[in-house]
């Protein structure tokens, strides 16, 4: 009972914790634009992660060592430097982009104006780093995110026309003045939103943080292969929630305030509370998650102490990384630069960075020297490898597509 | 296959250090001259319309009971800037001849009246003057104001 109970808690924070401010963000903007002819894109996200995060989870599990310590053993220290170089600014600027999107949440909570927020927002992500479980603070946040699950029941509140979503779904082409250009941008947006690199190292290093063993390989693989797609589900619920409300009425997705525009329509005041707190906890849930990896790919690639699990004078390089990681992304924030506009860059950077991370790990599982006999079946190396091209390509096609439509404009 | 890592690793990252650039890129004004001048007019046109017809929906679900003042009120801010923003891109376009001149006065007169439209709707939600018959109608006007510039844009 208790180890079923254990699944549960696992799947349901997996699904909370799925969302950020990326997924949010780029899913709104989307579906207001594109409706859901990019849906596919989200199944295409989801599929990639469910597989790597298993993956480094089965790495870690079996290895009992964190994906960034063997990156730096397998590519030898100026690689991995590089690969860390990159993975830090990419996670440098998704914090700053979840800082933002706490401080965008509490000002729809409160009238306040975010830059007020903000360091209030960083101090209390600092605070729960510093004082509270890893345990604690990942279910917490997991089961508060799992309110958004409120877009979901707003689309059926709103009753769209099913037909005309479907058929939306499963027209892989631009709709209406959009270009093609525009198109294969967003893709790469919503796949590096999906295939967000922190959600790997984060995965890896929780895993050692929690001791699992190659014993628990299981219940990380079901926590993964359910609850991810569950995630991918509420993705596709808020872009399908914009394509129904937005869509039709021209509104371009800008701001966070006009993402909850269709929850209210559809559920009213209590609705709308629901969400505000659910789109506060998944920022905080992924800026803890950021923080986190900020300190956990330098701590490994320096071979210094980390970890939740030891106490912070134990590990004072670690925690000093995440407090320094903090105070750059808000003062990033502090030069009045827009939280929304920070995502959206964040999530195509995270593309751009995809190679960086995904490569190495496939490179590792297949390792027996660190995997022994738990090393990757054909099935998954095939399924990878078909995962490496398309990573690759994003990656490659990232900054032409972001030149020639001048960011998506 | 070390090998191989270490050479997408520099790739990759040569890639990445191009990043800023395409970023770059996104951020230029719309600065252009000639017949070419009408595509930026049209994309602000079409911002300003996104922010009226938010403004629309959000001062209707406020007025139906379905929204707090305060995200009302932040929405209504958030367009503003929306707006401020159309204005800009409208004010920095150099039009080459006297239709695109004169496409662009009528597109800056639109857009400053959805202003004043969307500006007013916010010190209503704030409590001041103003009923939701009169801000609906005076964000309709506006979207239509806007909706005349951006057809005649297209027909440019």
């Amino acid at each position: 009972m208790k180890r079923l109970l254990g699944v549960a808690l696992g799947v349901l924070t997996a699904i909370g914790g799925f969302l950020d401010i990326g997924d949010l963000v780029t899913n709104a903007v989307v579906g207001s634009r594109f409706g859901l002819s990019l849906a596919w894109v989200v199944v295409v996200g989801v599929v990639g992660i469910c597989l790597f995060a298993q993956m480094s989870g089965r790495v870690a599990a079996v290895s009992g060592r964190a994906t960034f310590e063997i990156i730096r053993e397998r590519l030898g220290a100026r690689a991995a430097g590089a690969n860390l170089a990159a993975s830090f600014a990419i996670n440098i600027l998704t914090l700053t982009a979840e800082v933002g999107g706490i401080a965008l949440a509490l000002q729809l909570a409160s009238s306040v104006d975010p830059r007020l927020w903000m360091p209030v927002a960083a101090l209390a992500v600092w605070l729960v780093l510093w004082r509270v479980k890893f345990s604690i603070m990942e279910n917490v946040t997991g089961l508060l995110g799992l309110t958004l699950v409120v877009f979901a029941v707003a689309l059926f509140q709103l009753g769209p026309d099913w037909g005309e979503l479907a058929q939306q779904a499963t027209t892989l082409a631009p709709s209406g003045t959009e270009t093609w250009p525009s198109y294969w941008y967003y893709a790469i947006a919503l796949f590096g939103a999906a295939m967000t690199p922190y959600e790997v190292f984060f995965f890896s290093s929780g895993a050692v943080e929690e001791r699992w063993t190659a014993k628990d390989v299981g219940q990380s693989r079901i926590n993964v292969l359910v609850g991810f797609p569950f995630g991918g589900v509420l993705s596709i619920a808020i872009a399908a929630c914009a394509a129904v409300v937005f869509l039709p009425r021209a509104i371009e997705v800008s701001s966070l305030s006009q993402i909850v525009l269709p929850v209210a329509l559809a559920g009213g005041k209590l609705a709308l509370a629901v969400v505000i707190v659910g789109i506060v906890a998944a920022t905080f849930g992924a800026a803890l998650e950021t923080s986190l990896s900020s300190g956990y790919t330098l701590a490994q690639f320096m071979g210094w102490s980390w970890g939740k699990f030891r106490r912070p004078a134990q590990a004072a390089r670690f925690h000093l990384t995440m407090i320094v990681a903090l105070l750059v992304g808000l003062s990033i924030l502090m030069t009045s630069v827009d939280p929304v506009k920070v995502t959206e860059i964040s999530v195509v950077f995270s593309a751009i960075a995809l190679p960086l991370t995904y490569l190495p790990i496939l490179v590792v599982a297949n390792d027996p020297e660190y995997m022994g006999t738990h090393v990757n079946g054909r099935a998954t190396n095939a399924l990878a490898l078909v995962y490496l091209v398309i990573i690759v390509a994003a990656s490659a096609a990232a900054i032409p597509l972001m030149i020639a439509t001048g960011a998506g404009a | 296959m070390g090998s191989i890592l270490r050479h997408s690793a520099v790739v990759a990252l040569a890639l990445g250090s191009l990043a800023p650039l395409g970023w770059l890129a996104g951020c230029s004004v719309h600065g252009e001259t000639g017949s070419g001048a009408t595509t930026p007019i049209g994309e602000a046109v079409d911002e300003a319309s996104s922010a009226v017809a938010s403004a629309q929906l959000t001062s209707d679900l406020l007025a139906r009971g379905r929204l707090t003042t305060t995200v009302a009120d932040t929405t209504l801010r958030d367009q503003l800037h929306v707006l401020q923003g159309a204005t800009g891109a409208l004010l920095t376009v150099v039009p080459g001849d006297a239709e695109s001149v004169r496409l662009r006065a009528d597109a800056l007169r639109a857009v400053s009246e959805a202003q004043a439209g969307v500006a007013d709707a916010r010190v209503w939600v704030r409590g001041g003057p103003g009923s939701p018959a009169s801000v609906a109608a005076r964000l309709d006007e506006s979207g239509d104001a806007l909706s005349s510039v951006s057809d005649a844009v297209e027909a440019s």
